[in-house]
């Protein structure tokens, strides 16, 4: 048997294949041969890190699905027990809402407010995946220190060190980040090239959508309403848990 | 939808309906989290994501095609015993679990250091191979799926010439990591 042949006969002993009196020669063999051995724990390396790869594939998009449900908790979905809280929320955002009527009122030149509409929709997504674990190399720890001034909330040098990053290495995720970033410091010209950036990396990306939603809501802040619009056509098509949203969002266009 | 169909649809690839299930049994598993186990707020969140990982990963590999009980007893049985346990009684912290499960040898069920960096490199190889290559390996040992099933999804003429592209695959794999 030739070394192909005995990597095919390890790969269908690995997938379950072999039955009967082939699975005893197999192991047979196996004792007594060590090229045999060798390729068994070389396959073995290979098929446990393409579980790997589908598991960490797979956690990443329940860690989309946290960060969203963070989202939706921190922009006010309130519960039954909190009645006579949204009461107050309730009153005080009616007056908030009369006093903002007035104002436009008396000075107004646009008919859509796209700055309340912004602050309204905005959220930075968490960077969950990326909660600093053991670091081995020197880009791993930059991209540590990045992701935790980011979950810090200290955005001006998360930027500074996405930048960095990204002056070194082609990391398409930190795209993604930094444009939230920049959203939070109202750089949105920035942050609108690093949405198209990631954009047009990974189009095949699972935050797809959630890249997608902030790139609208960049157009919209920076006043481009067209832009905006067409995307949020865009993600209302989509099949994802933000075309809700965006219809909303459109709605008040 | 009953709890077999909607296990069903996950394992289909509906998105959809792995956010319904996720938004649905959150609040009441971070809440019983931290009221039964007196963990915090966020060790229950983590907690939550790392159980729902591990249903979605069972039933992304064909492990978990039906269930007797309900999803949430489900939920909750691998939150009480694979995670809030191993907190409380064995003084474990919650990364190190994750760490574990991420990077489990699934022969002898142990967790070794050399592990990760060698899975790590077998997943940047991969990723480079691109398609066909990385679609038939993660459907063949990630996913379980049968050469039928494969070969049907990737538009291959029969399963013998799946079969044999899945084969070049792997060799070209083994080469990539051990250059």
């Amino acid at each position: 048997m030739n070394e192909a042949q005995k990597s095919e006969w390890v790969q269908r002993y690995l997938e379950g294949e072999l039955a009967g009196q082939e699975l005893l020669d197999f192991e047979q063999h196996l004792e007594e041969d060590l090229e045999l051995q060798t390729l068994l724990e070389e396959f073995k390396i290979l098929v446990g890190g393409i579980r790997y790869h589908g598991r960490k594939q797979a956690w990443d998009e329940i860690s989309a699905l946290e960060a969203d449900a963070e989202a939706n908790e921190t922009l006010g979905h309130f519960s039954i027990g909190e009645r006579t809280r949204t009461l107050y929320w309730a009153v005080a955002a009616t007056v908030a809402i009369l006093a903002v009527c007035v104002a436009y009122f008396i000075n107004n030149n646009q008919s859509v407010n796209t700055d309340q509409l912004f602050a309204d929709n905005f959220m930075p997504y968490a960077a969950l995946t990326y909660a600093p674990q053991r670091s081995d190399t020197l880009l791993t720890s930059m991209k540590e220190q990045a992701f935790a001034a980011y979950s810090n909330r200290n955005y001006p040098e998360a930027i500074s060190l996405f930048e960095d990053i990204l002056a070194q290495s082609e990391e398409t995720i930190v795209w993604f980040y930094l444009g939230n970033a920049y959203l939070t410091q109202e750089q949105t010209e920035q942050a609108i090239a690093a949405f198209q950036q990631f954009l047009e990396a990974d189009p095949e990306s699972i935050l797809y959508p959630q890249a997608t939603w902030f790139l609208a809501l960049a157009y919209l802040k920076n006043d481009q309403l067209e832009p905006a619009k067409q995307l949020l056509n865009k993600l209302a098509e989509m099949d994802s848990s933000y075309s809700e949203r965006a219809k909303k969002l459109l709605n008040s266009l | 939808m009953t709890n077999d169909e909607l296990i069903n649809s996950i394992y289909s690839g509906d998105k959809k309906v792995l956010a319904q299930v996720y938004n649905q049994y959150r609040k009441e598993f971070i809440g019983w989290g931290q009221k039964t186990f007196r963990c915090s707020a966020d060790e229950a969140k983590e907690a939550y994501q790392l159980a729902i990982s591990i249903f979605y990963e069972n039933i992304k590999t064909g492990k978990l095609r039906q269930i007797d009980s309900s999803i949430k007893a489900y939920l909750f049985a691998i939150g009480k015993y694979k995670i809030f346990e191993e907190i409380r009684q064995n003084a474990r912290n919650i990364s190190d679990i994750k760490m574990e499960i991420l990077y489990v040898n699934e022969e002898d069920g142990e967790y070794k250091k050399e592990l990760e960096e060698k899975f790590k490199k077998v997943e940047m190889c991969l990723i480079q191979m691109g398609e066909p290559c990385k679609s038939i390996l993660e459907l063949t040992y990630f996913e379980n799926r049968s050469m039928k099933y494969i070969s049907e999804k990737l538009g291959y003429k029969n399963t013998d010439v799946a079969k044999n592209q899945k084969f070049k695959c792997m060799q070209r794999l083994k080469k990539l990591v051990l250059k």
